[in-house]
């Protein structure tokens, strides 16, 4: 009896932390599912940003994250295909760019948390309620593209202070390149600085108009919040190249490729920025609860190169606020 | 009933009183410093935990005032410094410009900038993300930031959240000209977006968090924004003391804003006035502490439960022991003395339980003692008595077997008494003494065939078969004989041989007892002998091992085997059967050992007084022998009374002596008792050769026990049923000469002893045989000399020759007539040869005158008995026979010569000789007459016969004559019966053959 006792007892002293320490090994196993779309080539530095930064707070690639990566190149139907594959894989998060690439990838993941990495203004599109709310199931981080543009126009008058004909492109289906041609516009009027406008809608057409610019026709080339001209910076560098014009976009992956200048969020650093979004969400704060943020880093680069091979000489001031100099 | 209840009460009590307090003491001691040094233990560590949480969060915090106060204060900094720039404060409008354009470059939180001019009025407007149009500029105359810059005091407005939801501050410094000179105010717009993320992202353990407030409690900064955007206001009473201005204090617990309970620290931004906040669930933050409690409390359990257990075990364990206890020795107290505790806790309360028991015991057993003494005291007393009687009895039966033993040297008479005498005292009905045979005892060196020092006992390691009585290695060592080498003698073929031989028994069929046989070690009594100390049997153990006989006796149902011992050597044993069931009394045997003891001393004295009894025999015999063998110079006889003394002595059947044919090297036996003719004629023995062979060519004597079982003699082919044997050789100055056997039909017949005493006689006889020779080759040689004279004075008278010869024969018959013989006879034959030596000084014309003699002639010739007398005295051996020379010619009327003796007084031989000398000298030519005849010469005698002649001689000599061997012995000497010419022819043959 006594022996009996005495033996169950050990056993049960044994049992019980042994049983505890299993429990609490099942639950650090969690892996968690990212889905990432990206719209062009130009964009995939979001991705690398995105898995750095989660990295960075902890969740690593294959030990406690996994990727579902695809560039679907602006395919939308393959993006919606995908989508639909990481619905039904019940991914944790899908992260996104672009305002239309965002609202295709949400049309079908309507649960699913969507931390968009990159896009211009998701208030005025619809895409959100508001800043500070999204009230669904989306947040992210802007890249202030579009809020930018009469600030990127100033400092490509404050290069050139001889500009006066601006040539700007723009998709007028885009409902974001028609917001940033308004602002340009205001801007354009009252920095005294006259905007040539042209359309375009698809690569062809933006291929065709920019044939048309013309050095003796405009001093310089503006690129506005247009997904189709960011995608197809290159043409635009090469318009700019080839007429020895100083072209001024909002992408600094733009400025490295040829661009005289760019002011505005760097791809990879939003991609990095809005992982901190996306381990909210994978933590479990709804994305409505966490308010969609600016880019933490919006830099001036200025490529001296390009300067140099289009002949223009750039103030000292200006040069002096650039955050990078690409020689 | 009531009584014993009362009785038990008490002891129930008693009895839970040690167990509760042995299991209260068990708990405690087990709870007691354990639960002090839990609590102890878990105190320390939560001051240790305490601790711990309090410098972790305090550490965070310290983290994020250091962000907050980079924002706020590194920013402010810079305004001031930019304002000090050189050409800022000349008023150059486009230069103050591009110094403030540098700073969002170093300041990412910088959304805006404004220069405003001392009314107020907004000068210069930089913005991060727009572009700024004079519209923008506004007055700001009314607005804190510049009301309180202006003053010359830096400005931090409260937080607010920006268009773009994030949160920002307004910091604005003054624009000093001089110290004293404040010309405008510096004013920027910083979002505070890197406090943000730092807040969400810090973590304080698994889900503590830290969070900012400002001086009124709304949350500036928190991991959850939603509540930094709905610009919640808190309290708790970090706020409370943060307002107060209180800092580094750790709450303990608190309920956080989600209503959770936590602990929390805060820290004070002193430039800011924020307060720092960090909180940690409580669960969480004390979750070790609580783990080593839950622990502490577990062990505490298990070790109370444990304890528990052990004390109510041992409580039982030792309260129920002392119940019983306590109990039995009620039951005890109440005279139930049969009563026995039953307690097996195999410790001491056991032992005392036991001791109880014990005590019980011997209670009971006075208390039977004491009733039973009471009872029959009386009857005690008459034991008593019996028993002192039965002791005297005792003591007399000792004492009787010692006067018995004192009162005979007869062994088996005094066996025989004791038997008598012991039997009845111990109720035993059947008992004997066995005596160990020793004759049958081969001596070591004997059996092993080797001199005494080459014996392999002698001197070597192994002294097994120095225990053996009667070896020689024993004699010297035998002081050193211990026990246990004794038990190995069962082992040594020598020890083969002794057996235990019945000697007396009593109550048993002594026809039975008789062939009895025990080896040493074999059977109960042959182990009682070699282990030399009493052994005892009982029931059917008696019938494998105690003498046979007895053991057949199943009435006899115990036996006890007594050895008797004197001197540690043992010489039997004494069998006692009897038919009483119980078995034998350490009393009875130690008396039947003293009986032993006693028997053993009386059985040795007997021994010694056979012994003594038999040297005294064997040294009169020696004696005897002595004097005999000197009695004697006849070999003849000499031998025959050698062999027969021997016999006598030794008791042998068949006794011979050999003499050794020195030429021939041969020994042959010259005289033997007990053996066939053929068998003495027939031996004859080459030196070496048989047993007497080999005694006469070593020169030893030699004892044989058995010579079927003597390896010396194995191809000796074995005479005369002779088992066995002495054979001692006889020796004169060293010299062998002959060989003494004495033999007898069964073995072991003979001893040291024997051979001792048949050497001496051996030695005795041989000097005796000796001289016996000697003699008779000195008497006949002086017989020969004297035989010279004579025939040297016949050769003289051609008339007297053969004379001598033929008187000798005619002696000689009639002493034979007469009855005579041996030395006699002998003393006859020399005294007729020797008769007429005497005439040797007589002259010769006297002897052979023819005519009568004169008176001095005849006196001379009556001198020649004399003359003869006076020569033969010379001869020592020869002294017999001078009384028949010297009277041979005195006559029976007593009117010869040479003393004129008369009748019987001359010597028988005298008158023998006289009537053959007067004979031959009738029948013979003499010169003085011619020769008569034969029958004439028998008339003549008969005529003298009473006169001259004795008549019985006479007589005799005329019956000889008739006798026809008469004529056989006549012829034998050269005789004539009748005067004829062929008896004359013959004599004179005869003559020349003694010639």
């Amino acid at each position: 009896m006594f022996k009996r006792a005495l033996v169950f007892l050990i056993f049960l002293g044994l049992l019980v932390p042994s049983m505890a320490g299993c429990a609490r090994m099942a639950e650090e196993k969690k892996v968690y599912k990212v889905g990432a779309v990206i719209l062009g080539d130009a964009s995939l530095p979001t991705v690398d940003g995105l898995k750095d930064g989660l990295i960075s707070l902890g969740y690593v690639e294959g030990e406690n994250v996994t990727y579902k990566v695809k560039n679907v190149k602006g395919d939308y139907n393959a993006l919606r295909s995908f989508t639909r594959e990481l619905v039904e894989e019940e991914v944790d998060c899908i992260c996104t760019v672009s305002v239309r690439g965002t609202k295709a990838v949400a049309e079908i993941a309507e649960d699913t948390p969507i931390v968009f990495m990159t896009l211009c203004d998701p208030v005025s599109t619809g895409l959100v309620k508001s800043r500070r709310s999204s009230g669904n199931n989306i947040t992210g981080v802007i890249n202030m593209a579009l809020e930018l543009t009469g600030k990127r126009l100033q400092l490509l008058k404050e290069m050139k202070p001889s500009i006066e004909k601006v040539y700007i492109v723009y998709n007028p289906r885009d409902k974001a390149a028609m917001l940033a041609i308004k602002q340009a516009r205001e801007a354009a009027e009252e920095l005294g600085l006259q905007l040539k406008e042209a359309r375009a809608r698809n690569i062809a057409e933006l291929k065709e108009v920019l044939k048309l610019v013309k050095k003796e026709e405009v001093d310089a080339i503006f690129m506005v919040c247009d997904v189709l001209s960011m995608s197809n910076n290159r043409l635009l560098i090469e318009a700019a190249r080839r007429e020895r014009l100083p072209l001024m976009t909002s992408m600094e992956e733009a400025v490295e490729a040829g661009a005289l200048a760019g002011y505005g969020a760097n791809y990879y650093e939003s991609g990095k920025q809005s992982a901190r979004l996306a381990k909210k969400v994978l933590e479990g704060t709804e994305p409505t609860d966490i308010p969609i943020e600016n880019p933490e880093k919006i830099r001036f680069v200025i490529n001296l190169k390009t300067a140099e091979e289009i002949g223009l000489d750039l103030p000292m001031e200006v040069v002096a606020r650039a955050d990078r100099l690409i020689d | 009933m009531t009584e014993r209840g009362e009785i038990l009460k008490p002891a129930l009590w008693r009895r839970s009183r040690i167990g509760r307090k042995l299991l209260l003491l068990i708990l405690l001691l087990a709870a007691v410093p354990l639960s002090v040094a839990g609590l102890l233990f878990i105190q320390t560590s939560q001051n240790v935990l305490r601790r711990d949480i309090k410098s972790i969060q305090l550490e965070v915090a310290n983290r994020v005032a250091g962000e907050a106060d980079h924002i706020v204060g590194c920013i402010a900094k810079a305004l001031a410094s930019s304002t000090q720039t050189k050409g800022f404060l000349e008023g150059d409008e486009e230069r103050q410009r591009v110094i403030l354009e540098k700073l969002p470059k170093s300041y990412e939180n910088i959304i805006e900038l404004s220069l405003i001019d001392e009314v107020g009025r907004e000068k210069i407007k930089i913005s991060r993300y727009r572009l700024i149009t004079p519209e923008d500029l506004r007055d700001r105359a009314g607005a804190d930031e510049f009301t309180t810059a202006i003053k010359g005091k830096n400005y931090v407005s409260p937080v607010w959240i920006s268009e773009s939801a994030e949160p920002c501050l307004t910091i604005a410094v003054p624009v000093r000209l001089t110290e004293k000179e404040i010309m405008g105010v510096l004013s920027a717009e910083v979002h505070l977006k890197p406090l943000w993320d730092l807040v969400s992202d810090l973590r304080v353990g698994e889900s503590g968090y830290v969070y900012v407030v400002d001086k009124g409690g709304r949350i500036v900064a928190h991991p959850d924004v939603s509540l930094v955007l709905k610009e919640t206001i808190i309290d708790n009473p970090h706020v409370g003391e943060i307002r107060a201005g209180k800092s580094d204090t750790l709450y303990k617990e608190y309920l956080s804003e989600s209503g959770e309970s936590v602990v929390g620290s805060h820290l004070i931004v002193e430039e800011l006035g924020w307060g720092i906040i960090v909180e940690q669930p409580t669960a969480e933050a004390y979750a070790s502490l609580n783990q080593m409690r839950l622990r502490t409390l577990g062990l505490l359990l298990a070790t109370l439960a444990v304890a528990l257990f052990m004390g109510i075990y041992y409580a039982r364990r030792i309260a129920k022991p002392i119940e019983v206890l306590y109990e039995g020795a009620e039951i005890i107290e109440k005279g139930d003395l049969e009563h026995r505790i039953e307690v097996k806790t195999g410790d001491e309360l056991e032992e005392l339980a036991e001791e109880f028991n014990r005590m019980s015991e011997s209670l009971k057993r006075s208390k039977e003692e004491l009733e039973e003494w009471g009872k029959t005291l009386e009857q005690k007393v008459g034991e008593r008595t019996e028993e002192i009687r039965h002791r005297v009895k005792e003591l007399t039966t000792l004492f009787e077997v010692s006067k018995v033993v004192s009162s005979t040297l007869e062994l088996e008479e005094l066996l025989k008494k004791i038997l008598d005498t012991v039997l009845p005292l111990i109720k035993a009905q059947a008992g004997g003494f066995f005596l160990l045979d020793m004759r049958e005892l081969v001596k070591c060196w004997e059996f092993m065939k080797c001199g005494k020092k080459e014996c392999p006992a002698y001197g070597s390691d192994n002294l097994e078969c120095w225990a053996i009585p009667g070896t020689i290695c024993r004699d010297e060592v035998h002081e050193k004989i211990e026990d246990k080498i004794r038990a190995c003698c069962a082992r040594c073929p020598l020890f083969k041989g002794i057996k235990l031989k019945p000697a007396v028994v009593c109550g048993l069929d002594e026809r039975s007892v008789q062939d009895v046989e025990i080896g040493i070690g074999e059977s109960f009594c042959g182990q009682a002998l070699l282990e030399c100390r009493p052994t005892t049997a009982e029931g059917s153990s008696c019938e494998a091992g105690l003498c046979g006989v007895i053991a057949r006796k199943p009435e006899l149902k115990n036996q006890v085997v007594l050895p008797l011992m004197t001197k540690g050597e043992v010489v039997g044993v004494l069998v006692l059967g009897t038919q009483r069931p119980h078995p034998w009394t350490t009393e009875e045997i130690s008396l039947l050992s003293a009986v032993a003891d006693e028997v053993a001393v009386a059985i040795e004295n007997s021994q010694l007084y056979v012994d003594a009894k038999r040297a005294a025999v064997e040294f009169r015999s020696i004696y005897e022998m002595s004097k005999a063998l000197g009695g004697t110079l006849e070999i003849k006889s000499l031998l025959d009374l050698i062999l027969h003394l021997s016999l006598d002595m030794l008791g042998g059947d068949k006794a011979s002596i050999m003499l050794l044919d020195e030429e021939k090297g041969e020994l042959t036996i010259e005289a033997a008792a007990g053996l066939s003719e053929e068998a003495i004629k027939q031996t004859r023995l080459k030196l070496g050769e048989g047993i007497a062979g080999l005694a006469a060519e070593k020169g030893e004597p030699l004892l044989i026990s058995d010579i079927s079982k003597d390896p010396r003699f194995k191809g000796v082919r074995k005479r005369e049923d002779i088992c066995s044997a002495l054979c001692v050789p006889l020796k004169v100055k060293g010299m062998v000469i002959g060989v003494l056997n004495v033999g007898a039909v069964c073995p072991h017949m003979f001893t040291e002893g024997d051979l001792r005493i048949i050497s001496t006689v051996a030695g005795q006889a041989a000097i005796a045989i000796h001289n016996a020779r000697l003699f008779t080759q000195l008497e006949e040689l002086y017989l020969a000399t004297v035989k010279a004279f004579v025939a040297a004075i016949e050769a003289k008278d051609p008339y007297t020759r053969g004379h001598s010869e033929r008187v000798t024969s005619f002696s000689l018959a009639m002493a034979e007539r007469l009855g005579l013989s041996g030395r006699d006879m002998e003393d006859i034959r020399t005294a007729a040869l020797l008769h007429d030596v005497g005439k040797i000084g007589v002259k010769e014309e006297i002897l052979n005158k023819t005519t009568s003699l004169t008176d001095e002639e005849y006196r001379i010739v009556k001198m020649h008995p004399l003359i003869a007398t006076k020569i033969v005295e010379q001869i020592p051996l020869l002294a017999d026979v001078i009384p028949i020379i010297a009277h041979h010619h005195e006559r029976y009327d007593g009117n010869g010569y040479l003393d004129g003796l008369a009748g019987e007084e001359i010597p028988l031989g005298a008158r023998i000789l006289a009537v053959a000398d007067a004979f031959d000298a009738m029948i013979s030519e003499r010169p003085y007459h011619s020769a008569l005849s034969f029958t004439e010469a028998v008339g003549e005698l008969k005529r003298n016969a009473g006169s001259q002649f004795d008549p019985k001689v006479v007589e005799a000599f005329c019956e000889v004559l008739e006798k026809p061997q008469f004529g056989k012995r006549f012829k034998e000497a050269g005789l004539m019966v009748e005067p004829s010419k062929s008896t004359r022819r013959r004599s004179g043959q005869a003559k020349q053959k003694v010639n």
